[in-house]
């Protein structure tokens, strides 16, 4: 939900290594993420704070399982879900970035490619293939047509 | 008759509430003077325990320089028993070493020096003097033991990184101090802001 932005992330997870000299924290294990409706599950999570403290990224990262997300964009909205070997949230930008055999599906439509950016609070969705890739690895949508009621 | 009868009866009571009241003074007064032996015998009984102290100190400060005169580490106890040169029991102690690039700050409320290991228990606090940013955390648990000469430091306890980003509860810690780098070895749980707060530490 957009109010979700500002809320705190909660996150859980086996064990974490906090870095001092990077300022950085990398959690391991079963690791689960949560800011109101968004929840990101990976098996690693990388927390980047910027100059102020501010938290400018948090990537999560898992082969198999893939890492995966699931988010309530709308209260009148149906669910968006997402996998990819590598989530990489920005709150600041309201972006989650999908890389590495990245799917999305929302209600009925579906999206997949090597790179989704999507985009929280307008729901936009830009797709990539993997550059010079071979055929099978391009963009894939399927937009379901919503059904007409009867007149 | 009566009446003389009962007055005689009455100052013979009289007489014998005082007589119970004072030995119950005196009895309170036995009990007060033990108890206050007690505790000044308690610290007179550490020696059976750790052997005669060599030297009690109050207000100890320590300071601990390396080969060209740099500050290595200072410490500083409201009071310490040393027992010999390898083993020193503190109060209230805090103090601050180095290690590899960093300086790390302790405290606690109790202190034992054994060997190069010194262990914190009770209200340990742990963390990098200079805070590079605003959300530098600070360690806080139970028990900490730090191996100074391998520059370790770790406990099996449950602990707590705090800072003005959020906060990170955990069990158990493995920490290099000279990497400068912290492990929290199971059950994590964080809350962190996007912005960390101006003032003091976050708190849920």
């Amino acid at each position: 939900l957009p109010e979700d932005r500002e809320a705190p992330i909660r996150v859980q997870a086996q064990q974490m290594e906090w870095q001092q000299h990077t300022q950085t924290a990398t959690y391991r294990g079963t690791v689960e993420v949560t800011q109101g409706e968004l929840k990101i599950e990976a098996s690693t999570l990388r927390l980047i704070r910027g100059p102020q403290g501010e938290l400018e990224q948090a990537i999560a990262e898992g082969q198999t399982p893939l890492a995966y997300m699931r988010d309530q964009p709308q209260l009148d909205q149906p669910i968006v879900e997402a996998w990819a070997e590598v989530i990489d949230y920005h709150p600041a930008a309201e972006t989650i970035t999908l890389t590495g055999r990245a799917r999305l599906i929302q209600g009925e439509d579906s999206f997949q490619g090597h790179r989704l950016i999507y985009h929280l609070t307008t729901q936009d969705l830009q797709a990539e293939q993997l550059p010079e890739s071979s055929s099978d690895s391009r963009v894939e949508i399927i937009l379901t047509p919503q059904r007409r009621e009867n007149p | 008759m009566g009446f003389q009868f009962a007055a005689g009866f009455r100052s013979a009571a009289w007489q014998k509430t005082f007589g119970l009241a004072g030995l119950l003074l005196l009895g309170l007064l036995l009990v007060w003077i033990t108890q206050r032996q007690e505790t000044t015998l308690q610290r007179a009984q550490l020696p059976d325990q750790q052997g005669e102290p060599e030297a009690v100190i109050e207000q100890l400060q320590l300071r601990q320089f390396d080969a060209i005169g740099q500050l290595e580490q200072q410490a500083y106890a409201a009071q310490a028993i040393q027992y010999s040169e390898q083993h020193l029991l503190m109060s209230q102690p805090r103090g601050s070493y180095r290690a590899g690039s960093d300086r790390w700050t302790w405290r606690a409320e109790h202190g034992t020096w054994q060997q190069e290991q010194l262990l914190l228990t009770e209200a340990v606090e742990l963390a990098p003097e200079e805070a590079n940013s605003p959300y530098q955390p600070s360690l806080l648990t139970e028990r900490l033991w730090i191996d100074q000469a391998a520059q370790r430091a770790w406990t099996p306890d449950p602990v707590a990184l705090i800072s003005q980003a959020g906060q990170t509860l955990a069990i158990g810690l493995e920490a290099d101090l000279e990497q400068g780098h912290l492990q929290l070895l199971q059950a994590v749980e964080g809350e962190y802001l996007i912005l960390p707060t101006t003032t003091e530490d976050f708190a849920p």
